[in-house]
């Protein structure tokens, strides 16, 4: 779709701008509507056009920017009081990347990245535009609304534990989280350094695929950034899986709590099946291990990256007659940030925790090894995004049950690997979502099974009525 | 091991939170869970594993942005400053 | 009760390089504040470090002239802290050192290095009234910390070793190890040991100068040893040296020992360095203060007060050997450049790169004085000349109307002149009054204006004298 030119940019971006506007009281996707910037980046693209200009595919196509990323003259708040008026004096190498696609605006996120439902941003949750009563997911729960209620044709989010394939797999669009190093970090906010990566949501993997080209690529201001060339993405997108080997983890299918998402799940994988690929069971038994692991290098990672919203040189700060007392006033975080903070802080104590951080760092590695062994047998691996469909808003989830929630996407993360989320059917209304994971740099085979499942179901066009 | 209220007060303080009493009651709990969580991988067989240093690869030579600020930027962006820099309550700690 | 100090220093080092360890801001002193600073010295949110080579190759400089042995493979970890100057909220230092199990010569012993790492500098705060200021031009500049064993035996060694340590890392163009411009900081600690195990370490800080460290050692082997002849412990405590009142005083005591929670960099890849360059390192290397000394000693045979003094800066060693080069005895120029030249430097505070002349300058003028063409006293004159503006020895003789008279025909119309103007002194000289010849020499000198050849002339007097 972002391929065809029949409109001008600015009449592309005029549309996008005005029903982001009209359903923004509705789902509060986004926390600042960047109108006047958007038409006229929009024009100057038009411009350059009409000039005969030779632009990127994504030139003139509008998008929304997940709000943890820095965008230089426009605020960047992580959806938190601590940065509410923060704005940054230099744009993130991805917005760079992208600095001929308008801006609509920046989406909603969880407070800092952390959460699993958007409902813990400072300016109010985001609401799943297939039913207003549920959480669209999290954290980038804003960039997935947003393109699913068609407010955007395509949005940056960021993963760290699977916060770009969980609300995708919600909002039943397609997001995709690359390896990691593939996109540069530089101007993303951090949460948990060695595990977040930005990525593209759309309605189709094809068009992820074209915004995964325009942000990819090594940057020499990120030392995490890979060194590796960028291959032309859209020359994956094959209808061909034949002699592919798919694997399906056996225990998470067995173990999955919602009977209708592992059905839903499998059929897909047995319309591949049907498609020419060849299925066969693995073993991901590691289950308590990949959340331990998780929380304490994530939390550990993240104590330390919040350190410095401590109110001094930038950000919000609070009133205190003495050093300590401004500290604490500034850091005003919600409840889930403070929380992860504290436990972070303490998983980093050698007094407190003993040697828990390099623990979490020891087991990764053999979350690593042991997918890097399942990748022997098998090219790509299948199973559910989420263990479910999206919850009510109103659930009230206790944090442990919130974990789990990204039990079956933390693993990506853990091992840095690529992985992405595709609509596959419903339950009762709600979107479910299939996970495909590929070995380190392997987008290809993600794009080339997605764009075969793609060519033979209709999930994608799907489109919410709650919001028409 | 049982995680005190001296310690989850201590770990706050590090962290320089001001959290409520049920924010720190709750913390109990969580607190409890990381130091399980680190007995879960406690019993893997992880001693000839060297942890992960980040998945890095080669890094290429390309010059990087001169990101520089000036002065003005940095005031701006600073909510309290003074003869061109940065003033916050004094630090109490020297003589 | 006599008891054993037992001395170590925690010394940091600001290493000289264009740009700071992890950002291209420039390092220059004096510049006005907050204005050589970017997002990642500021520890701006999405601001990500990046390594500059040269502050590697530097530090590994710094570590091959201490004769340490290089760790091939070293790991950045943070030091996790609140303090305004400290804008990430952590210290990107090292765990894994960069080199270790160094030595350098003091007098007779050598003192043990265990440890040289890198790590980044913090902004620099100004208290006053009831405010912190805070520059953050410092931030980020790159250091290297040397941390000697606790083998100092004495506050006067500690002075030595760091008088040492400042002449190695000038020699070799590290650091200016300047204490008063903060180039070069130390921390001390010291114990004693009586017939007991060691007493508790107490730390000593705010020393500003070498004197400052060997005065407050000094103070506190007094106080320690006071406590231990009354049978009392020695707090393990950190100390402020009052450099006014000449007393330690026990800083405001935090808790116990501060929770750093180090843990290993996310953002930075473990440092490597190949054995290629630590040899290129090794050969950048100028000849160091000890190789030098002792290459003197046997070249040029001097004393080795004199050779101390020519070494101390190798500005001022290359300039003398220069000066022999150029043809001059090396007594005469070391007299020359140890005296003279170096009380004209002191007393205008310049550095011998400055002078206005050159080291064959000063070769040609010690050959006229050598030669008899100028007194000792005029050739100081000369040199004052050549100091304030250079200029050839010869000429400046010729324009002062120093050059010493020597020809036989002045020197006879002086010595005959001379004798008669002095009837009573010659009659006293052939009437047994040796000293008569003293007084006509007096006034032969007096009458040519201090430039009669003294030699020449005293022969000249003794044969007309004793024709009759």
């Amino acid at each position: 779709m972002l391929n065809t030119r029949r409109l001008s940019s600015r009449e592309l971006t005029h549309y996008y701008l005005e029903r982001s506007e009209k359903l923004q009281p509705k789902l509060n996707g986004y926390i600042s509507i960047t109108q006047e910037q958007a038409l006229e980046t929009a024009a100057q693209v038009d411009q350059l056009c009409s000039q005969g200009q030779e632009l990127g595919t994504l030139a003139g196509i509008p998008g929304a920017i997940k709000d943890n990323i820095s965008t230089q003259g426009v605020p960047t708040t992580c959806a938190s009081r601590v940065l509410a008026e923060y704005i940054p004096p230099f744009d993130a190498t991805v917005v760079k990347k992208l600095a001929h696609s308008p801006m609509l605006g920046k989406a909603s996120l969880d407070e800092f990245a952390m959460g699993t439902g958007n409902l813990t941003s400072a300016f109010g949750p985001v609401r799943n535009p297939w039913d207003l009563e549920r959480v669209p997911g999290g954290s980038s729960g804003g960039s997935a609304a947003l393109v699913a209620a068609g407010c955007a044709p395509f949005s940056l989010g960021s993963d760290t534990g699977g916060s770009i394939r969980q609300p995708a797999s919600y909002c039943g669009v397609t997001g995709l989280k690359p390896t990691y190093g593939r996109v540069s970090r530089n101007g993303l906010i951090a949460f948990a350094s060695s595990l977040d990566q930005i990525g593209p949501f759309a309605w189709t993997i094809e068009d992820c695929a074209l915004v995964l080209q325009a942000i990819c690529g090594h940057d020499p201001g990120d030392a995490t950034s890979a060194a590796v060339d960028v291959p032309d993405f859209t020359a994956y997108l094959h209808n061909d899986v034949s002699g592919l080997r798919i694997g399906l983890p056996q225990e998470t299918f067995s173990n999955c709590p919602h009977p209708d998402t592992a059905k839903v799940v499998l059929r897909a994988a047995g319309e591949l099946e049907k498609a020419g690929a060849e299925l066969s069971w693995v073993s991901m038994p590691y289950e308590k291990e990949v959340m331990a692991a998780y929380i304490l290098v994530a939390t550990a990672e993240a104590s330390s990256n919040l350190a410095r919203f401590d109110g001094v040189n930038f950000g919000y700060r609070g009133a205190g007659e003495n050093l300590e007392e401004m500290y604490t006033s500034s850091r005003r975080f919600g409840n889930e940030v403070s929380r992860r903070l504290v436990m972070g802080t303490f998983a980093l104590s050698q007094k407190q925790c003993g040697e828990c951080y390099e623990l979490g760092q020891r087991a990764r590695q053999l979350v690593d090894s042991h997918l890097g062994n399942i990748f022997q047998q098998v090219d790509v691996l299948l199973l559910p995004t989420a263990p479910s469909p999206a919850y009510k808003l109103d659930e009230g989830q206790d944090p442990l049950t919130a974990y789990y929630n990204d039990i079956y996407t933390i693993p990506a993360n853990l091992a840095g690997l690529p992985a992405a989320s595709l609509p596959c059917g419903e339950s009762e209304g709600l979107p479910i979502g299939m996970q495909l994971m590929a070995p380190k740099f392997r987008e290809d085979l993600l794009l080339r099974v997605g764009y075969t499942w793609q060519c033979c179901s209709d999930w994608h066009l799907r489109r919410p009525q709650e919001v028409e | 091991m049982l995680i005190s209220n001296k310690g989850i007060e201590e770990t706050a303080k590090l962290a320089k939170l001001a959290l409520s009493d049920k924010q720190l009651n709750a913390l109990g709990d969580q607190l409890q869970e990381i130091l399980e969580f680190a007995q879960v991988l406690g019993d893997l067989p992880l001693a000839h594993i060297q942890p992960m240093a980040g998945v890095y690869r080669e890094n290429g030579n390309g010059t990087e942005d001169k990101a520089r600020l000036s002065q003005a930027q940095v005031l701006a962006l600073a909510p309290d400053s003074r003869q061109g820099m940065i003033r916050v309550p004094r630090v109490m700690d020297q003589c | 009760m006599d008891y054993q100090t037992i001395i170590g220093l925690e010394i940091h080092v600001e290493l000289l390089t264009d740009t700071k360890l992890f950002c291209h801001c420039p390092t220059g002193f004096g510049a006005k504040p907050n204005s050589q600073v970017c997002p990642t010295c500021l520890g701006l949110p999405g601001s990500l470090p990046v390594l500059r080579p040269q502050a590697v190759t530097q530090a590994l400089r710094a570590a091959l002239a201490l004769d340490c042995s290089i760790n091939e493979v070293s790991r950045f970890a943070r030091k996790n802290y609140f303090y305004p100057d400290l804008p990430k909220g952590y210290q990107i230092t090292q765990t894994i050192p960069l080199a270790q199990d160094g030595k350098v010569k003091v007098g007779e012993q050598e003192i043990a290095i265990s440890r040289l790492h890198l790590e980044e500098d913090s902004g620099k705060s100004v208290h006053t009234g009831d405010s912190t200021l805070v520059d953050y031009n410092r931030s980020g500049i790159p250091l290297a910390e040397i941390v000697t064993s606790p083998c100092i035996k004495s506050p006067a060694q500690a002075r030595e070793f760091l008088e040492a340590l400042r002449q190695i890392m000038q020699y070799a163009q590290v650091s200016d190890c300047r204490m008063d411009q903060g180039s070069l900081r130390c921390d001390a600690n010291i114990s004693l040991q009586g017939e007991e195990p060691a007493g508790a370490r107490t730390e000593i800080k705010n020393l500003n100068s070498f004197k400052a460290v060997e005065q407050a050692l000094g103070y506190e082997i007094r106080r320690q040893s006071e406590i231990l002849e009354q049978g009392k412990n020695v707090k393990p405590e950190t100390m402020h040296w009052n450099e006014v009142h000449g007393v330690t005083v026990p800083m405001r005591v935090k808790e116990e020992s501060p929770d750093y929670r180090l843990f290993p960099d996310p953002d930075l890849p473990p440092l490597v360095v190949s054995g290629e360059e630590i040899q290129a390192c090794r050969q950048s290397l100028p000849e160091l203060p000890q190789g030098k000394f002792e290459r003197f000693r046997r070249k040029y045979g001097l004393p080795d007060m004199d050779i101390q003094v020519l070494t101390k800066t190798r500005g001022m060693a290359d300039w003398f050997e220069e000066t022999v080069q150029a043809g001059a005895d090396p007594q005469a120029a070391a007299n020359w450049v140890c005296s003279e030249v170096t009380r004209l430097l002191n007393r205008e505070g310049r550095d011998i790169s400055s002078l206005a002349f050159t080291p064959g300058d000063l070769a040609r003028l010690i050959a006229l004085n050598q030669q008899g063409e100028i007194s000792g006293t005029a050739a100081k004159q000369v040199l004052a000349e050549m100091f304030l503006g250079g200029g050839d020895p010869a000429e400046i003789m010729q324009q002062l109307g120093v050059a010493q008279v020597s020809d036989a025909d002045s020197l006879l119309t002086l010595v005959n002149s001379v004798l008669a103007e002095n009837r009573e002194a010659v009659s006293d000289y052939h009437g047994g009054k040796k000293r008569a010849l003293g007084h006509l020499m007096g006034q032969a000198m007096k009458k040519s204006q201090g430039r009669a050849n003294p030699r020449k002339l005293k022969g000249l007097l003794l044969k007309e004298l004793n024709k009759g």
